[in-house]
């Protein structure tokens, strides 16, 4: 379930990066949409790290454990 | 500058730059592979290769450079340019698409194959009898031997860090240029580009520990090539983009670019917000999900 929320994250943060890509094409420099986006962007990754880093703390959330038998 | 520009298109003429780029990456390749194969030459022609690319990119950025604030560039060369972007972006999103592909594919399909999954239940059963499978894996052969895989706390978090400040430090120094704020915009992308390369010097520490502690090597079946392929390009993109943002900060500190029109910072920040988003996704996917 939480993993929902993180894959919900990255998606909105790849959301907001496209778009500002299409920003940075379509206003050539004449409008400020391109550094929003890109500030919406870092916004949500920074959210997504703080949160991994709560759930691991919280234990919702392991990394991949050690190696299984071969 | 905008006020100097013509009407006509700019097309630059015989320009020798593209064939010396090839004749520098052709020496490199060359040179890097031969260096693998433990050819006595191959170092030197990797480092011949090297110097004439630095050539190459010091020279073609500098007539670009000097085209662009001539004046010779109007808004159509600077459409062009961000087309030209957008393609390029295109490209390294279906090489990034095809390497994390990869790992998708092996580990929920080709693995899970092996451990008998699905209609496959005799390939585990003639070929891999005693093989479960999981994830993380060497296969069910044990290549490259035991290994110890790659937390995500220490140096993978600590680097994550550093590219996520080094994504705040851009913002603030996108701001600023938009702003026309030049000293906060010059200490802000220099301290960017610090944090991407060392960034690049911790994955070389990463890649040490992984060889001499962990017995994680390319040879540790699909999970450590992948992991060397996916986090070694991403590296490589890394090294790419704080070059770009090494040259725009020179550009910055003389005084290049305004607050409507700074086509190359754009370009240079989006790049590293790209490459930014692809470590988070290797982070997330290649130690956690």
């Amino acid at each position: 379930m939480f993993k929902l929320v993180v894959l919900a994250l990255l998606a909105a943060i790849i959301i907001s990066l496209g778009s500002g890509l299409v920003y940075l094409y379509k206003d050539q420099g004449q409008s400020r949409r391109l550094v929003k986006a890109l500030t919406l962007r870092i916004g949500f990754s920074l959210a997504l790290f703080l949160l991994l880093f709560l759930a691991w703390a919280l234990g919702w959330i392991q990394p991949h454990g050690v190696l299984p038998p071969g | 500058m905008l006020a100097k520009q013509g009407t006509a298109y700019y097309v630059p003429h015989g320009s020798h730059w593209p064939i010396v780029g090839s004749v520098g990456l052709f020496s490199l390749m060359i040179g890097a592979s031969s260096w693998l194969n433990e050819a006595a030459f191959g170092k030197y022609l990797f480092l011949v290769g090297v110097a004439i690319l630095v050539t190459m990119m010091a020279g073609w950025f500098g007539n670009v450079i000097a085209e662009s604030e001539g004046g010779a560039y109007n808004l159509k060369v600077d459409k062009s340019f961000r087309m030209g972007m957008s393609w390029f972006i295109f490209s390294e999103v279906m090489f990034f698409a095809a390497f994390f592909g990869a790992l998708f594919y092996a580990r929920s399909l080709s693995v899970p194959w092996l451990g008998g999954e699905g209609n496959n239940f005799f390939t585990n059963l003639m070929n891999w009898e005693s093989f479960q499978a999981a994830w993380p894996t060497n296969g069910p052969a044990n290549v490259g031997g035991d290994y110890e895989i790659m937390g995500p706390w220490g140096l993978p978090a600590i680097n994550t860090l550093i590219l996520l400040t080094s994504g705040a430090t851009i913002t603030v120094a996108h701001h600023a240029i938009k702003e026309g704020n030049r000293r906060l915009l010059n200490i802000f992308l220099f301290l960017t580009f610090a944090l991407g390369f060392l960034f690049v010097g911790l994955q070389g520490y990463e890649y040490y520990h992984a060889y001499h502690d962990l017995n994680l090597t390319m040879g540790s079946g699909i999970y450590g090539s992948t992991f060397f392929m996916l986090t070694g390009f991403h590296g490589m993109h890394v090294t790419v983009g704080a070059i770009m943002l090494t040259v725009i900060w020179f550009r910055t500190m003389k005084g290049h670019f305004l607050p409507e029109h700074h086509f190359g910072f754009e370009a240079a920040a989006w790049y590293w917000h790209f490459v930014d988003v692809v470590w988070l996704g290797l982070f997330i996917f290649v130690y956690w999900l």
